[in-house]
């Protein structure tokens, strides 16, 4: 009751000010400054909330972004629903030329097409499980990005403090992790089709703190196994978009060494997590599909807004290099055997102006167990609405 | 060719490992050797934070066995350390079903509070030779870690489970409680809550049962112990208590000296409760008996009067005399414990003094067996002298003295 009051509240105040438009100062061309909120209320709420099956006001982001002197630019956000790591982005980027640019502070690991779309302007309400499991999140770090060859090949670069902070809280924490190094290669192949590679390395420290793996309801359903060495992720992505439709596709690899982690102090078979999703977009009501979509006529305007479908497939995978042998627990145990979930969403968008947002979604997966058939979640089709207001 | 031939005859010669039982991995004729595989950091995690009940991954090696997957650690309450941890393995910790001969688990007890480290053994022996329910142990070599560390001599001890219930009784199927020392109770009345019953008796069998399931036939007990009648307590808390297999474990302890048992010095401790899963009465299991042979001239009756159900047995005429009886029958069962002892001091005197983590010199634990020999050759007639005193007449004939 009191996160719907909250929620409710924080609309009502933005609203008007949303109304008159982006909220900003300009000097000149010295300075300028905008202010940008995201406030997601979803239903249901979390289980295990203290009030369960009810709204929960998900997010509640503000932020300044901002340039001065034309060469430099920032971006503060702070989440004022996130008690652990409130500070979202809160960088600094100098852009030498059009070829390169270098961006300190903590911002998002160049990795996953996914992960590194605003969580305002994702197509369903849930990011990927390879995106959310697999991809490293945000970290403090330093990355070098820029053109090349006119707009067809963009390039990010850095060497991060930790392994981001899609990891384990534990393995956040533990001092002895060391550096992460990213890079990820976009190239525009044609008008509205792009494609990427991407690829990072960093030191896990030993420890429990293998991948996560959750299915799309969030219930875990691979174990926390014992990791030392390296982490070494792969990404491959493609993304078109041809008038009101879009399309995008992603596969992720991530592979957790296990050095010394036997019962004997032997090197393990490395833990294996992949991933992959195929996601299609098409509005119905014809607007052009962007980062950010403006409806042709807006609700209450004249129109009823923009109505937008959008599907998703795809999968999350763990296992050991050398899957197979029996369903065995412990953290050492060599031969882990496949486990995974498979989830489709189906959802419908509503813009019903550039600021507002209703996304519904219904989600139904099919569990993968140690080899075990096939089976689906206690709930045949899991729904999942939010209401998303972006200044 | 020849060497073909040979290495076939030593295969054929050789004893089908599928014919070794639990009995040879319990078989205290010989030190056993058993290697503990587990990883460095585990150990050392397991040493560090050996008051938690974490388990670890292990693999244990005995003989040409190796069990893949079990789970390690550490055990105990007094004995519990982090130089030379009691180990408890669960080998379906981590695979469900998973059993070693027919074993779902087993103890490597540290022998950390006996500087003779052949205490337990013997008591166990006096146990199984006098009919009482006894956990199987012998001793061994332990190694841990991937360089194979000898980490000191221990005593491997079956585990009370549905599997000793089995080889024990003829069925698992029953309910088994044990025993968590928890403050100075001797059968006190805990009133009608069943929580502080709950506290002190942990179920080992039928976990997900309620609460009144698991613990009114133990409420029951105490409250028959607390309104036992003097003249005749077996009327009251027979049908709770198979009191002759009590009575034979109290003198049992008794005749060790031991001071941790269920008269312990500070309460009840050291034992479990069994009971058919049809019902009827409990039966009162020992174990842990690393606190014997501590008091040569102790009377077989000490601490009988701190407890309730003890103060009730021998306010009874007929059950004193079936205890006084069961003393006279442990003075004849012990009668070559000695021989006993010494076998089991040669067996076990090279590995302990090489024993890294124990707590004793070797001139303690030369003493101490000394010590444990000696009682087990006097204990008999100081045991027989005291009962020859009280003098009850079916002691006294068994005694081979006049009866009153």
């Amino acid at each position: 009751m009191r996160d719907r009051t909250i929620g409710a509240t924080l609309l009502l105040a933005v609203a008007p000010v949303a109304a008159a438009a982006q909220v900003g100062v300009e000097a000149g061309r010295t300075l300028r400054t905008e202010l940008h909120a995201i406030v997601h209320v979803d239903w249901p709420d979390p289980p295990g909330g203290s009030e369960s099956s009810g709204l929960d006001l998900r997010r509640a982001r503000i932020g300044l972004t901002g340039a001065a002197f034309e060469r430099i630019e920032y971006q503060v956000e702070r989440d004022f629903r996130e008690r652990a790591r409130p500070w979202r982005d809160v960088y600094g980027n100098v852009a030498l030329s059009r070829a390169l640019e270098i961006r300190a502070g903590r911002f998002k690991v160049p990795f996953s097409l996914d992960q590194l779309t605003s969580v305002g302007e994702l197509d369903l309400v849930a990011r990927s499980l390879a995106a959310q499991y697999l991809a490293p999140g945000r970290d403090t770090g330093l990355m070098a990005h820029g053109r090349l060859f006119g707009p067809r090949l963009r390039f990010q670069t850095g060497v991060f403090r930790a392994g981001g902070d899609a990891i384990r809280a534990a393995e956040r924490r533990d001092p002895r992790h060391g550096a992460l190094a990213a890079g990820r290669l976009v190239v525009r192949l044609h008008r509205g089709l792009s494609a990427a590679v991407a690829a990072t390395a960093g030191q896990v420290p030993e420890g429990e703190y293998s991948l996560r793996g959750h299915t799309a309801v969030d219930v875990p359903f691979f174990r926390v196994v014992a990791v030392s060495g390296v982490r070494r992720r792969y990404g491959g992505e493609v993304e078109w978009r041809a008038g009101p439709v879009a399309a995008a596709a992603e596969v992720i690899r991530v592979t957790d060494e296990r050095r010394g982690q036997s019962v004997d102090d032997e090197t393990l078979p490395p833990l294996v997590a992949q991933g992959w999703y195929v996601r299609g977009t098409w509005l119905v009501t014809g607007e052009r599909k962007t980062d950010r979509v403006r409806p042709s006529r807006a609700f209450l305007r004249g129109g009823a807004g923009a109505i937008e479908i959008a599907v998703r497939l795809e999968d999350l995978e763990l296992r050991s290099r050398r899957a197979g042998g029996t369903s065995a627990g412990g953290t050492r145990t060599e031969t882990l055997p496949a486990a995974g979930d498979r989830a489709a969403t189906l959802g419908v968008n509503w813009y019903l102006n550039r600021f507002v947002r209703l996304q519904a979604n219904a989600v139904r997966d099919w569990l993968r167990d140690g080899g075990a058939p096939p089976r689906a979640a206690p709930r045949r089709w899991n729904p999942a609405v939010r209401l998303q207001f972006v200044l | 060719m020849t060497r073909l031939l040979a290495l076939l005859l030593v295969i054929a010669a050789a004893p089908p490992a599928a014919a070794l039982t639990s009995d040879d991995l319990f078989d205290d004729g010989e030190l056993q050797e058993i290697w503990v595989h587990i990883n460095a950091r585990d150990w050392t995690e397991l040493r560090a934070n050996f008051m938690e009940n974490t388990f670890y991954p292990c693999d244990i090696e005995w003989r040409d066995f190796k069990v893949r997957n079990a789970g390690c650690r550490s055990r105990g309450t007094g004995t519990r350390n982090g130089i030379k941890p009691g180990i408890r393995i669960d080998f379906n910790h981590y695979v469900a079903g998973q059993t070693f001969l027919g074993l779902e688990g087993a103890v490597l007890d540290n022998l950390w509070q006996d500087p003779s480290m052949i205490r337990e053994r013997l008591a166990m022996r006096l146990f199984d030779r006098l009919g009482l329910s006894a956990p199987r142990e012998a001793h061994a070599r332990l190694y841990v870690g991937s360089a194979r560390t000898y980490v000191g001599v221990y005593a491997i001890v079956e585990e009370i489970d549905e599997v000793f219930l089995q080889r024990q009784f003829g069925h698992d199927d029953g309910y088994l409680y044990e025993y968590r020392w928890k403050d100075e109770y001797r059968f006190e009345d805990l009133g009608s809550d069943l929580e502080p019953y709950a506290e002190r008796f942990e179920p080992r069998t039928h976990l997900r049962e309620s609460m009144f399931s698991l613990y009114a036939p133990i409420r029951d007990l105490v409250r028959a112990i607390n309104d036992a009648r003097e003249d005749d307590p077996d009327f009251t808390v027979g049908p709770h208590l198979d009191l002759h297999a009590l009575v034979t474990l109290l003198a049992a302890e008794n005749y060790l000296a031991e001071w941790d048992g269920v008269l312990g010095y500070a309460g009840l401790d050291n034992f479990y409760l069994h009971r058919a899963a049809a019902g009827g009465p409990f039966q009162v299991l020992g174990w842990d008996k690393d606190s014997t042979f501590a008091w040569l001239h102790m009377p077989p009756w000490h601490n009988f009067d701190t407890n309730l159900l003890s103060r009730a047995v021998w306010a009874d005429r007929g059950l004193r005399a079936m205890y006084l009886d069961a003393l006279l029958d442990a003075v004849a069962a012990a009668g070559d414990l000695d021989k006993d002892a010494l076998r089991a001091y040669d067996q076990i005197r090279p590995a302990a003094l090489e024993d890294p983590l124990v707590p004793y010199s070797a001139e303690q634990f030369e003493e101490a067996v000394a010590d444990v020999v000696r009682f087990t050759r006097e204990r008999g007639a100081i045991v027989r002298a005291f009962v020859q005193q009280l003098g009850t007449s079916v002691a006294g004939r068994r005694a081979g003295i006049a009866g009153p």
